[in-house]
């Protein structure tokens, strides 16, 4: 029955391109998507558009240290005469890298248990879950990441595994409440009655229309982990130095205020940007798709 | 409500359980990776014997559940956490030292955001769309995406370099007669001790700030658009009609349901909160229960991380009970659905 | 201004009243050119199809209509000698004091974090003669008590999830007796209550309006009760007035195609059983044509009807309807061509 505004029985296309076009009339999400399409530019090209990508690694020409901006160093040098922009660039590189690699690990995780629970509804099989995962979520999830890491080596690969570990039980919980809104609208319920099994029902019915919001989750949660990454190496605890992390550049460069206030001050604003990037993006997806849920 | 004491109870009693499960997997988990932290605290020179017979005294060589026993049983009876092999003394100490620190830093932290964040966001709700809602949005925008520690650097380099308004970091110690609760500021003030108190809040004042601005903004934000939302509601235009005084209708009954989605979301913020002040206590070197936690972590002292997750637990635990009490003060569906 | 100086018997006087919705595609045009009138003590039903506009026009009137995204295109809505739409203090007072409206949904109309008590007393604080704690209690236990609430002081000392969905249609209702209002909006007061709930409400409605002499426009979809219960009604359709006329001469002679429809699809105990309903959609109302709105499905529709919007017909003095097909003479009409 077509009513004002009815999106029901228009083809895909039209769908797409409608959201599309909502999306694109809010010029702060443009932003954000063309500022997250340059920085995976400029991270994938990184060794290319750096102009001294030698420096991403040990490097040392003391001459050449503590120097401000210029025109040959953007961004000016370090401690050990490295250039500062270069190491950006590559560091952006390893944020993004660690970004995608929570995601990868922790997602699936997290929305497969969140999908079984959610089905399983009522049963034990939710309450072990559910329960599990309360487990992961009983202390704040820098604190748990970096116990995690502690209990095997600092580094790029256990960073991201500390993180996914205290990162999927949001998933699950977002899964959860999906699957079980979705459970109860008509179409859902008519799939039961004609006798189609779950895991059809799972992933034909439900599972397509938990993917607006579990995608937008996801571009949302990007710049919070790329923080989260960034305050581990901070710490130390994070990518391991020479390699180039744009947290354990701003803590170092702490010790250099305020004269060579350039060496911290870029890498914190350069993240800055990168969160900027993603959270518009999200939050202009969250717009386009109406969820409240996030 | 005689749900409440119930209510609280299970809580408390679940957040037990919680943790007394985590706990044991950290402990288990520490014990079992390779390494051996005895012979790292003591160093190479100490003979084989010392280094067995301190094992031996910290339990190490027992089976694992039996240590998790003796430690959990140390724990209850008598406060003891074990021994740290890292300041080589009781775990128990260094919480008894460093701990009521990082509470007043947080306290202080959560307090502000609470009190600006729905401020700034009900400022922004009811004059939506004028210029003062647009500042206080892009204020809140930018304050989301910046991390703590940039505000840090930040605050460092206006406040304590160029314009000496704030110390670098560090706290003033407590002399031993006014310690009460370990809380410099706090134990200053009740004993009357002003001065202190000032010192105490002058250098408290930067890392607070800067842990808690991101969090103002993020705020801000919900309580903002929880206002709005709830400002297109039925029972707003009914209030309206039916003829409550308009500034009630703003004040109460527009206020006390904006704030449930509010108060969820300031439990996150305590999450971050005490995340966070990691970074924000080695900034500025804070001598307070994170950095505490992170020399611990990093030298794998094992009664020591299990302490750490355990105290950053409860803690945890103990604020959300606190905000889950605060929601279900406002929100009767919540206490009135207690038949779980 | 003459106008300014009205017939007493007059209460409310919607004259050409025109709204539209800004949406994402456009602009929705929700009334078109309405003219509604209530005199003192009379009792109006509104009748139509939802999305028809009618909470549309109840809002307005009682001052609730969300300004963006709405739009006034044209019109007034005069009350008690003042045009509510003039965007003053005074109008605005004017309307909270005397009006009262009903929502569709009680259970959304209540305040879920408040109790009924709190809820209520904010309402007495608010008019000339709070007077003191108790008095307020007793006036709240005077007016559950007049809705035939059961137990009215443990309903005072509950929050609204704690109340059946009947109970809880009395309590708004109770809240808009709490002050001497002149009129009483009831926007399809029984709808989402059971149909047992559904009879009481309506009796509660008549008895109230009839004892306490207080106008009120019905909207609803219980055509019996909008037959006994009021004095004159209107018919509308997709944003526009199909029919007016007194109850009796609406539900006796429908001029309209749609009343005529309307009445046919109400399943009747003495009937031939539940009709076939009126063939057809409720129109666009994004872009909408230039002439009869319901022209599509209107079995009578003449060449005309396509083109210019009908103007009123005067049937007889009680009754006019907006209608090609029934032509005789016509109503002037401001602002129409």
């Amino acid at each position: 029955m077509p009513d004002k505004l009815t999106e029901q029985g228009r083809p895909r296309l039209d769908r797409y391109k409608r959201q599309w076009h909502k999306f694109a009339s809010n010029r702060l999400s443009l932003l954000g998507l063309v500022v997250v399409l340059l920085l995976i530019v400029l991270a994938v090209f990184a060794g290319k558009i750096a102009p001294y990508p030698e420096h991403a690694g040990l490097y040392l020409d003391f001459q050449s240290a503590n120097q401000g901006p210029s025109l040959q160093h953007i961004a000016g040098t370090d401690e050990y005469g490295r250039d500062i922009f270069s190491r950006m660039l590559f560091g952006l590189r390893v944020s993004l890298e660690i970004g995608l690699l929570v995601l990868a690990i922790g997602v699936p995780i997290g929305v497969l248990l969140g999908l079984i629970a959610g089905y399983h509804r009522n049963t034990w099989i939710d309450t072990a879950i559910m329960r599990f995962t309360d487990l992961f979520m009983a202390v704040p999830p820098l604190v748990l990441a970096l116990v995690v890491v502690a209990m095997f080596t600092p580094g790029f690969f256990f960073a991201a595994i500390g993180i996914a570990v205290a990162w999927w039980p949001w998933y699950t919980r977002l899964t959860y409440s999906l699957v079980t809104s979705l459970s109860n609208e008509m179409y859902v319920k008519y799939a039961e009655l004609s006798g189609a099994k779950s895991r059809h029902i799972i992933l034909k019915e439900i599972l397509p229309n938990a993917i607006s919001p579990i995608f937008t989750k996801m571009s949302l949660d990007m710049g919070m982990i790329i923080i989260i990454a960034s305050s581990m190496s901070f710490v130390g605890l994070g990518v391991q130095p020479p390699a180039p992390s744009l947290g354990s550049m701003v803590s170092n460069g702490i010790k250099f205020l305020p004269e060579f206030w350039w060496i911290p001050v870029f890498p914190a604003l350069f993240v800055v940007l990168i969160v900027l990037g993603f959270n518009l993006l999200g939050d202009g997806l969250r717009d386009v798709f109406a969820i409240e849920e996030l | 409500m005689q749900s409440m004491p119930v209510f609280v109870i299970k809580r408390l009693l679940y957040g037990v359980l919680v943790l007394l499960v985590l706990s044991f997997v950290i402990f288990s988990f520490i014990r079992v990776i390779p390494g051996d932290p005895v012979r790292m605290s003591l160093g190479p020179t100490v003979s084989e014997d010392v280094v067995e017979r301190m094992r031996s005294d910290l339990y190490f060589d027992r089976p694992v559940v039996v240590q998790y026993g003796h430690w959990l049983q140390g724990v209850i009876l008598h406060g003891d956490f074990g021994q740290s092999l890292y300041t080589k003394r009781a775990v128990a100490d260094d919480i008894a030292e460093f701990l009521p620190r990082t509470i007043e830093l947080a306290l202080l932290a959560a307090v502000m955001i609470l009190v600006f964040g729905i401020l700034l966001g009900t400022i922004s709700a009811l004059f939506r769309n004028s210029w003062l809602d647009n500042t206080v949005r892009l204020l809140s925008y930018l304050g989301v995406v910046t991390p703590p520690y940039a505000f840090a650097i930040l605050f460092m380099l206006v406040f304590a370099y160029y314009w000496k308004v704030f110390p670098l970091g560090g706290m003033p110690s407590l002399p031993p007669e006014i310690q009460s609760t370990g809380m410099v500021a706090f134990d200053a003030l009740i004993h009357g001790r002003f001065d202190l108190f000032g010192d105490a809040l002058a250098h408290l004042f930067l890392p607070a700030v800067s842990l808690s601005l991101g969090s103002i903004a993020y705020q801000a934000r919900i309580h903002r658009s929880s206002m709005i939302d709830n400002i297109g509601k039925d029972y707003i235009a009914f209030a309206n009609v039916v003829g409550v005084r308009r500034r009630t209708v703003i004040s109460k009954h527009l206020m006390k349901p904006s704030f449930i989605p509010s108060l969820t979301i300031f439990g996150l913020q305590v999450a971050s909160l005490l995340g966070n002040a990691f970074l924000i206590e080695v900034m500025f070197r804070y001598p307070g229960f994170s950095r505490y936690s992170l020399s611990v972590i990093m030298a794998k002292d094992p009664y020591g991380i299990v302490a750490c997750t355990l105290i950053f637990g409860v803690v945890f635990a103990i604020a959300n009970i606190l905000i889950d009490l605060g929601i279900a003060g406002l929100d009767p569906r919540v206490r009135l659905r207690t038949t779980e | 201004m003459t106008e300014q100086v009205r017939d007493q018997q007059m209460l409310l006087d919607v004259k050409d009243l025109s709204i539209s919705y800004k949406v994402y595609e456009g602009m929705l045009r929700v009334l078109q050119h309405i003219d509604f009138r209530v005199e003192s003590g009379e009792r109006i039903g509104l009748v139509g199809e939802a999305g028809c506009g009618k909470t549309t026009l109840l809002k307005t009137i009682a001052h609730i209509l969300p300004i963006p995204p709405a739009v006034i295109e044209t019109g007034e809505v005069w009350f008690k000698g003042r045009d509510v739409l003039d965007g003053s203090k005074a109008s605005r007072r004017s309307i909270r004091r005397d009006v009262s409206m009903i929502l569709q949904d009680p259970t959304a109309s209540l305040n879920p974090t408040l109790t009924i008590r709190s809820f209520m007393g904010d309402i007495l604080k608010n008019t000339p003669h709070p007077g003191s704690r108790a008095e307020r209690k007793q006036r709240m236990l005077e007016a559950l008590e007049k809705v035939s609430m059961p137990s009215p002081e443990r309903v005072l000392g509950s929050y609204p999830v704690q109340l059946s969905g009947g109970m809880r249609q009395r309590v708004c209702i109770a809240m808009c007796l709490l002050k001497d209002v002149d009129l009483i909006l009831a926007d399809e007061p029984t709808t989402s209550l059971d149909v047992t709930i559904e009879k009481q409400i309506l009796e509660l409605l008549n008895t109230l309006s009839v004892e306490n002499r207080k106008s009120m426009v019905l909207v609803s979809h219980a055509l019996g009760a909008v037959r006994t219960m009021t004095d004159r009604t209107y018919v509308m359709y997709a944003g526009n007035l199909a029919e007016e006329g007194t109850t009796a001469e609406i539900f006796d002679h429908p001029a309209h195609p749609y009343t005529e429809g309307l009445f046919e699809a109400t399943p009747k105990l003495s009937g031939e059983g539940v009709s076939d309903g009126i063939a057809g959609e409720l129109p666009s109302y994004l872009d909408p044509p230039p002439g009869c709105r319901f022209m599509p499905r209107c079995p009578q529709a003449l060449g005309v009807c396509a083109e210019e919007r009908p103007g009123r017909f005067r049937l007889n003095e009680s009754h006019s309807v907006a209608c090609w097909a029934r032509e005789t003479g016509r109503v002037e009409e401001e602002g129409n061509p």
